[in-house]
């Protein structure tokens, strides 16, 4: 399989930009820097993957992990505790991301929410919250509603404007909602009838054809897969051709950074990784993005330490790895009386934000929103979760239960806000490592009292959406802490100070000053559940700045 | 995240150790052996099993997913899914399967005296047997491999003729059109 689809620089070469990662955000500034005129190398970890390789296969995909993460991962909850092995191979704990060229916007959901004004701001109007670090963002919404924009026409984004509380947009959806499902069609009877305000959901995923990409087929094969069809807007589809066909871009697949390196006065001359041979190489850069994703790029900073930074680059702050954020979620299943076949078509087709921003009068600090979807109706994987907590999940009555069921459940679920907390954290495993000998990811998180509060509120309106809908029976499974996560967040938070954040609002690190980081490590907030939309816009307005700064030699 | 939480709270989340474990320079070649031995009919020998081995572990992919008035796992052939993943990817899983069956000789004999296998026991005493050992390894392991071979893609070497899809109403389709289900297509009649 060719590995480089357009220019190919020489060893030698000191690019303009050399980009480490190739996902949401990678891939969107890879295609900004490359059409503003630079010479950039993008290097990503995983493979390069044809469209026709994108199979319809749960136990390749889902139980194999084909494009999954495939660092190590430790977990703990507590820095008191030893963390042991996290595998989302076994037991589906640890970390869910996709490695691959494109990164997790490949196998994503493709859930295109906005973030809204109170997302920026929400220290201000709410005060401190106890056990957090609730801080405002350097920037506004409206310094990123343009980029949003520019999300929905050049990336594609499906969509009805005019849905509850939506905050301004400068322009319409470039096309309609995807066809509403079952599930969309029950929701949103049922939310009406509560007194709710659903609409059709923002997706990532082209319901006509747009920039030259064909429409959805309806496969149901989003959540954790490629699209074959060019549908899903994932940077690979949508970005990197772009970047790639300028002649100044060149992708590098199974290409693994292992250091960014510095020379004497403190600035970076480009990184050091393992090519697909697995031999060590230099690639020299004016200037370092690394966009690797919110556990990736500070396990990288924390590999970079040096003498200059002996608690890791770019941490002169001690801010690199902290306050994680992942999202909670409550999902809630249902079965009805008749086939929804929920297999079919994208999973989310109606959402309901009613709970967007905080209320005191619940009691705890927390904002979500719910979506009808099909959760992974698969077929293995309903057959090895589609039972209730405590029903018997083999023999007869099970096969029975499975075959009768598989085509008449949906499941309603919340998503919620995660406080950032200074102790959740990414560090370096001490003990165990990955097959090159670096250091393993350890995860620390425990989530915030108010996070599960504000969890079980939505799991409690979920239920709420199947009973006024007519379900059959209802499913419950109870809220705890986080095992896993999918959305990695805030580990590398945006501020004004530099004892307090790791960049400034234009992505560059306050210790180095041509080292850039964009992706979900740079959010100060969580925003209610669907933040791939953020990092995308954050990278095109980080483009546009880098691309600012080059030009007038800053870098 | 919250698939994570609803696969472990269905208690599908101890798969036994091994059976996950991913060995990517395996699998190639196993797809490429699978695609040509689900061609074969008559069925094929097993390749890693022995027939005695493999006879214990389909009788239990036999109970966690029986033949009643429609197929199990014995129509899906999920024993040949099985045998061929335990020979690749899931070899590390061999052990455990192996302790597995001596576990349940074991049990069988001491149920009913001079019984020399699992397989040749009524269908009662079996199902009273797993339910001892349902929350152990082996057995989440025979759950998770029979689901992966009744319900999987078919070139793993199980679900043969799609019985497995059939049986849920899966149509496996590489699209689909609007109305997909029957509230969608009231909704649309009413329009």
């Amino acid at each position: 399989m060719p590995q480089s689809y357009s220019v190919k620089y020489p060893p030698s070469a000191v690019v303009d930009f050399v980009i480490v990662g190739s996902g949401a955000a990678g891939g969107v500034l890879a295609k900004e820097l490359s059409v503003a005129g630079f010479a950039v190398v993008v290097l990503e970890k995983g493979p390069r993957l044809r469209p026709e390789q994108f199979a319809h296969d749960e136990y390749r995909y889902l139980f194999q992990n084909e494009i999954g993460f495939k660092t190590p991962v430790t977990w703990r909850e507590h820095a008191k505790q030893v963390a042991t092995p996290a595998s989302f191979n076994d037991g589906m704990r640890g970390i869910w991301a996709a490695q691959v060229v494109g990164g997790s916007s490949v196998h994503f959901t493709a859930n295109f929410w906005r973030f809204r004004p109170v997302d920026f701001d929400e220290r201000s109007r709410l005060g401190a919250i106890p056990g957090a670090s609730l801080a405002d963002w350097p920037i506004s919404y409206d310094d990123l509603e343009p980029y949003y924009t520019k999300v929905d026409w050049e990336v594609g984004v499906s969509g009805a404007a005019g849905g509850w509380g939506e905050p301004r947009r400068s322009r319409p959806y470039p096309v309609p909602p995807l066809p509403v499902k079952s599930a969309g069609v029950l929701f949103e009877r049922a939310a009406k009838k509560l007194g709710w305000h659903p609409f059709p959901a923002p997706m990532a995923i082209l319901s006509r054809p747009h920039n030259g990409r064909g429409a959805c087929q309806s496969c149901g094969f989003c959540m954790g897969y490629g699209c074959e069809f060019g549908a899903k807007s994932s940077t690979l589809a949508s970005m990197i051709p772009i970047a790639e066909r300028t002649g100044r871009c060149e992708v590098r697949a199974n290409c693994h950074v292992r250091k960014v390196e510095l020379d004497a006065k403190g600035r970076a001359t480009g990184v050091i990784y393992f090519d697909a041979q697995g031999k060590e190489q230099l690639q020299r850069a004016r200037a370092v993005v690394l966009a690797c994703n919110g556990a990736e790029t500070p396990r990288l900073l924390l590999m970079s330490k040096n003498k200059h930074f002996p608690q890791g680059l770019a941490n002169s702050s001690g801010m690199v790895g902290r306050h994680l954020m992942f999202n909670g979620g409550a999902i809630v299943p249902g079965l009805y009386e008749h086939p929804l076949n929920e297999y079919k078509g994208v999973q989310v087709t109606r959402i309901a934000l009613d709970w967007y921003d905080s209320d005191a009068k619940r009691g705890f600090y927390g904002g979500g929103g719910l979506d009808a979807r099909a959760d992974l109706t698969l077929p293995i994987f309903w057959g090895l979760a589609g039972g209730a907590p405590g029903q018997r999940n083999w023999g007869s009555d099970y096969k029975a239960f499975l075959a009768h069921n598989f085509t008449r459940q949906m499941s309603v679920m919340g998503h919620t806000t995660s406080l950032p907390v200074e102790s959740n954290t990414i560090t370096l495993d001490p003990t165990l490592t990955d097959g090159h000998g670096l250091p393993a990811i350890r995860v620390t998180y425990r989530d915030h009292e108010d996070d599960l509060k504000m969890t079980r509120f939505m799991q409690e309106r979920a239920r709420e959406i199947h009973v006024a809908a007519g379900a059959r029976q209802v499913v419950d499974f109870p809220v705890g802490v986080s095992t896993s996560a999918a959305h990695l967040l805030g580990t590398c938070r945006m501020g004004n100070d530099p004892k307090t954040s790791v960049v400034d609002r234009f992505h560059r690190t306050h210790d180095v000053r041509n080292l850039f980081i964009c992706d979900g490590s740079s959010l100060v907030t969580s925003g209610r559940g669907q933040p791939t939309m953020t990092i995308m816009a954050l990278a095109f307005r980080a483009g546009e700045h880098l691309a600012a700064f080059a030009r007038r030699g800053e870098i | 995240m919250t698939i994570s939480r609803r696969v472990f709270l269905a208690g599908a989340a101890g798969v036994g150790a091994g059976w996950l474990l991913l060995d990517w320079a395996q699998v190639d070649a196993a797809l490429a052996h699978a695609a040509h031995a689900v061609q074969q009919r008559p069925a094929p020998p097993f390749t890693h099993l022995a027939p005695d081995e493999a006879a214990e572990l389909a009788a239990v992919a036999a109970r966690i997913l029986p033949t009643t008035d429609t197929p199990g796992a014995t129509e899906a052939g999920v024993i040949y899914f099985i045998d061929r993943a335990l020979g690749a990817e899931q070899r590390k899983a061999l052990p455990t399967m192996r302790a597995g069956i001596t576990d349940l000789r074991r049990r069988a004999a001491r149920r009913k005296p001079g019984t020399t296998t699992f397989a040749a026991l009524p269908a009662a005493h079996q199902d009273a047997i797993l339910a001892e050992i349902e929350q152990g390894e082996f057995f989440q392991g025979m759950r998770f491999a029979t689901m992966v071979g009744m319900f999987g893609d078919p070139s793993h070497g199980g679900n043969r003729g799609g019985v497995g899809w059939k049986l849920l109403g899966f149509e496996h389709r590489a699209s689909y059109e609007a109305p997909f289900g029957y509230y969608d297509a009231e909704a649309a009649r009413r329009r």
